[in-house]
């Protein structure tokens, strides 16, 4: 039991001081020109930062006997690290972009500190859960909608890289979207009246495949990591509905946090039919999920600071 | 067009196919999102469905106005104290729902078609137009047709012609979000006009009935003609004191009180009858059984939420006046059904604090009296649901969470013709772009395209 803890506390200053390095080292490899092997420390500080999560997780869990990792703030903080560093792994590794690193790095880190140097210490520790909290859909509800959390904001962070990427284009022409009308090449060699379309695209010459460019690549990633997000945000938000039904009797009450819940997946919801309107490509879904990772912070801890309701940790019986 | 030529129906077709073209639109939609969660956050900053004077308190018409107009009196007329509920917001929501049926009708079921139908291409620039395009030798064609197999392609092959796809359920996926998302809303309106929610508290013994229930205007509800007896009501402690759940026994009887049915609901674990569900929602100390010394009788104290807390947690008590000259009295406190906590006052001050159980009297200083608690009566407070939109919402999210899943998928499809010495090859995906270009690239490569 005792290594168990002194475990914890080692994986938890671990994390926290992995992270903040990787974050600087993400900046440091975009801001003075791309130091290859800079870069490759960056992604391997992310690769330990979401195994030394993963291992503090593991080790509470080992400790408590909860069958989930989310008990309190301290462990729901850790959770959403790990999940967000993993998102970001996947994101990078489908991309083969680091320039996700730059933004998803330091709220993994955020996070990481938050919990570690912030919280006060007796909220670090384990504790029982309250008898409203006791519950596997409750777990099942606050697991999902942590782990969408993750996916929606490195998405978002994937958003941030993008409007960075193509700060100095005033529009930029994309060929993936959604409606699949839009699966036709960018460049017409025949169409001289396509406007400014393609400002990204390298001239190449046909029968050439045309790989997205960077900008392409990351507004698609996005696209996909919060296609990934939005299913698990759903399932959270209903099995949320669902538990509260069976437990008292209303499977939606307009609570704050349900309510932010709510907004989140409306701006979402709001950013996947954007990239589905002709016209809307582009920038404006990409300001949309950033918006949206905006509002996945206030769902996740802002509410906490605005209204008591229901969902401030170990409500209902304090 | 020249207007004076249409008839009536044709303007009125006009018209009709103009609103529903415009009800239907993404744009619409997208406004409307964004619309129901601006509103939505007014909530969420306002405390909600608090009585007035909590308003007239908090935003104030003269001197500080919270953002320079959010006065109480603007709260109130908007409705901003209860906006969920106000006829703007639920307007709001009827205009989207509305939206969804329309542009299901109007877009999506095209859509589906429309991805469906596919053709064979006869002409090497009609491939060329593909996001995705490549050229392999001829001979390769049943290689292509491997390739493709072994990625779960679904092909059709006339001659020299091919056409592939894969993840049709992609094409599906989102209308099933669309009508699970109005199910949901009909079974909301449906459980609002047809159900009711009330709240009820009983000490052991005591039973309660719905005869004063007051279904709301609009509302078509049959409240049940069956009563609850509380038989029990107890709290369940873990080994070091918390509490772990709480238990109320309840028999369901009918007007001659005859026992339809029982059950030992907890949080979580409701009793469900005749439609009606009844929650574990809320606890609170009822009253003591209390006496001044083994000579007195035993009295029945009633408690009283308390404003302050002890511990952190919700208290209940009662001030029990033992000489009104000298302002000597007992506070007796509770938060929980083990024990009492007894304040011996005098003027003001507390004098003196006994902890008092069932069994464990305390003497007060060298006075004869004995402080004694026979037993801590706790009441439960139980919610009672009926909602018969619960089965069309249920369902609703169950189709929900498969439609949103399945809209994850990406709709592929791959176009080939052989002609001459060349196989062109044309691709598109309508969302996994990025990892579709990978494997189109490796296909090219794998049949040993000349691209690049
Ligand atoms: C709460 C309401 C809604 C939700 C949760 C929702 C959800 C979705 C999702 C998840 C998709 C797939 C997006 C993607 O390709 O990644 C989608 C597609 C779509 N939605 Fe909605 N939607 C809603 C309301 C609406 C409304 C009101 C309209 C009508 C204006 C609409 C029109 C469409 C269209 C046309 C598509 C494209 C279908 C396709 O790709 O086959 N949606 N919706």
């Amino acid at each position: 039991m005792d290594n168990l803890v002194a475990l914890q506390k080692t994986l938890d200053d671990l994390t926290c001081y992995v992270l903040i390095a990787t974050t600087l080292a993400y900046w440091v490899h975009f801001a003075f020109g791309r130091l290859g092997w800079l870069g490759e420390v960056a992604t391997a500080g992310m690769v330990i930062g979401c195994l030394t999560s993963a291992g503090l997780l593991t080790a509470r869990w080992l400790e408590s006997g909860h069958p989930f990792p989310v008990s309190n703030l301290y462990e729901s903080l850790f959770f959403l690290c790990w999940c967000l560093t993993f998102a970001h792994l996947v994101a990078e590794y489908s991309s083969r972009q680091k320039v996700i690193g730059v933004f998803t790095a330091p709220f993994a880190a955020g996070l990481a500190a938050f919990a570690s140097f912030y919280l006060p210490v007796q909220l670090q520790v384990s504790a029982p859960l309250v008898p409203a909290l006791d519950s596997n859909w409750l777990m099942l509800h606050v697991s999902v909608m942590i782990f969408s959390y993750g996916f929606v904001m490195a998405g978002g962070a994937t958003a941030m890289a993008y409007l960075w990427v193509t700060r100095r284009e005033q529009q930029v022409e994309l060929k993936g979207n959604s409606i699949g009308s839009g699966g036709m090449r960018r460049v017409e060699k025949t169409s001289p009246d396509g406007g400014s379309a393609g400002v990204l695209t390298m001239a190449r010459t046909a029968p050439a495949l045309q790989m997205s460019t960077l900008a392409e690549t990351l507004d698609n990633v996005s696209y996909r990591l919060i296609g990934l997000g939005f299913p698990l945000l759903t399932i959270g938000i209903i099995s949320g509905a669902v538990w509260a039904n069976e437990a008292w009797g209303s499977y939606w009450s307009w609570d704050p946090k349900e309510t932010w819940s709510l907004i989140t997946w409306l701006i979402f919801a709001a950013y996947l039919h954007a990239r589905l309107t002709v016209g809307w490509q582009g920038k404006r879904p990409a300001i949309l999920a950033v918006v949206g990772f905006a509002s996945v912070w206030v769902t996740y801890l802002g509410v906490n600071f605005l209204a008591e309701g229901l969902h401030s940790y170990g409500f209902f019986l304090k | 067009m020249a207007l004076q030529k249409l008839s009536f129906p044709e303007i009125w077709r006009e018209v009709r196919h103009e609103a529903l073209t415009t009800l239907g639109s993404l744009p619409l939609a997208i406004v409307l999102f964004l619309v129901i969660a601006v509103l939505s956050i007014t909530g969420t900053v306002i405390p909600q469905q608090q009585d007035w004077t909590f308003y007239v308190e908090k935003y104030p018409d003269k001197g500080a106005v919270v953002l320079g107009f959010l006065t109480w009196q603007r709260i109130i007329d908007w409705g901003l104290d209860d906006v969920y509920r106000t006829w703007w917001f639920i307007g709001i929501l009827v205009l989207f729902g509305t939206s969804l049926i329309t542009c299901s009708f109007l877009r999506q079921i095209p859509m589906l078609k429309a991805a469906q139908r596919w053709r064979y291409y006869d002409e090497p620039r009609q491939l060329a137009r593909f996001a995705l395009y490549g050229e392999v030798p001829a001979e390769q064609l049943d290689e292509l047709n491997q390739q493709l197999k072994k990625k779960y392609f679904r092909i059709y092959q006339e001659g020299d012609q091919l056409y592939a796809n894969r993840g049709i359920l992609g094409r599906v996926g989102p209308i099933l979000v669309h009508v699970s998302i109005i199910l949901i809303l009909v079974g909301g309106v449906w459980g609002a006009l047809g159900g009711f929610k009330t709240q009820r508290s009983a000490v052991p013994g005591d039973s309660f009935d719905f005869k004063d229930l007051k279904p709301a205007q609009l509302a078509f509800v049959q409240p049940p003609t069956w009563r609850v007896r509380v038989d029990d009501f107890r709290i369940g402690n873990r080994v070091d004191g918390s509490i772990r759940q709480f238990y109320s026994d309840l028999v369901v009887l009918d007007a001659q009180n005859r026992e339809l049915t029982r059950k030992t609901i907890a949080v979580n674990q409701p009793l469900v009858y005749d439609g009606v569900t009844l929650y574990q929602a809320s606890w609170a100390v009822d009253s003591v059984l209390f006496r001044f010394g083994p000579e007195d009788e035993w009295v029945r104290i009633p408690f009283e939420g308390l404003a302050q807390k002890i511990n952190g947690q919700e208290t209940w008590g009662r001030y029990l006046p033992l000489d009104e000259k000298n302002k000597v009295g007992i506070f007796l406190a509770a938060n929980n059904l083990e024990g009492v906590m007894a304040i011996l006052y005098i003027g003001d001050k507390p004098v003196e604090t006994y902890r008092l159980r069932p069994g464990v009297p305390a003497a007060v200083g060298k006075t004869a009296i004995v402080l004694e608690v026979k037993q801590v009566i706790g009441s439960t407070g139980v919610q009672i649901k009926q909602d018969p939109g619960i089965p069309l919402v249920y369902l609703g999210f169950g189709l929900l969470m498969v439609g949103v899943c399945m809209s994850y998928v990406s709709h592929t499809q791959v176009w080939a013709l052989r002609k001459g010495d060349r196989i062109y090859l044309g691709g598109k995906t309508n969302r996994a772009q990025v990892s579709f270009e990978r494997e189109f690239a490796q296909i090219l490569n794998n049949l040993g395209a000349s691209h690049g």
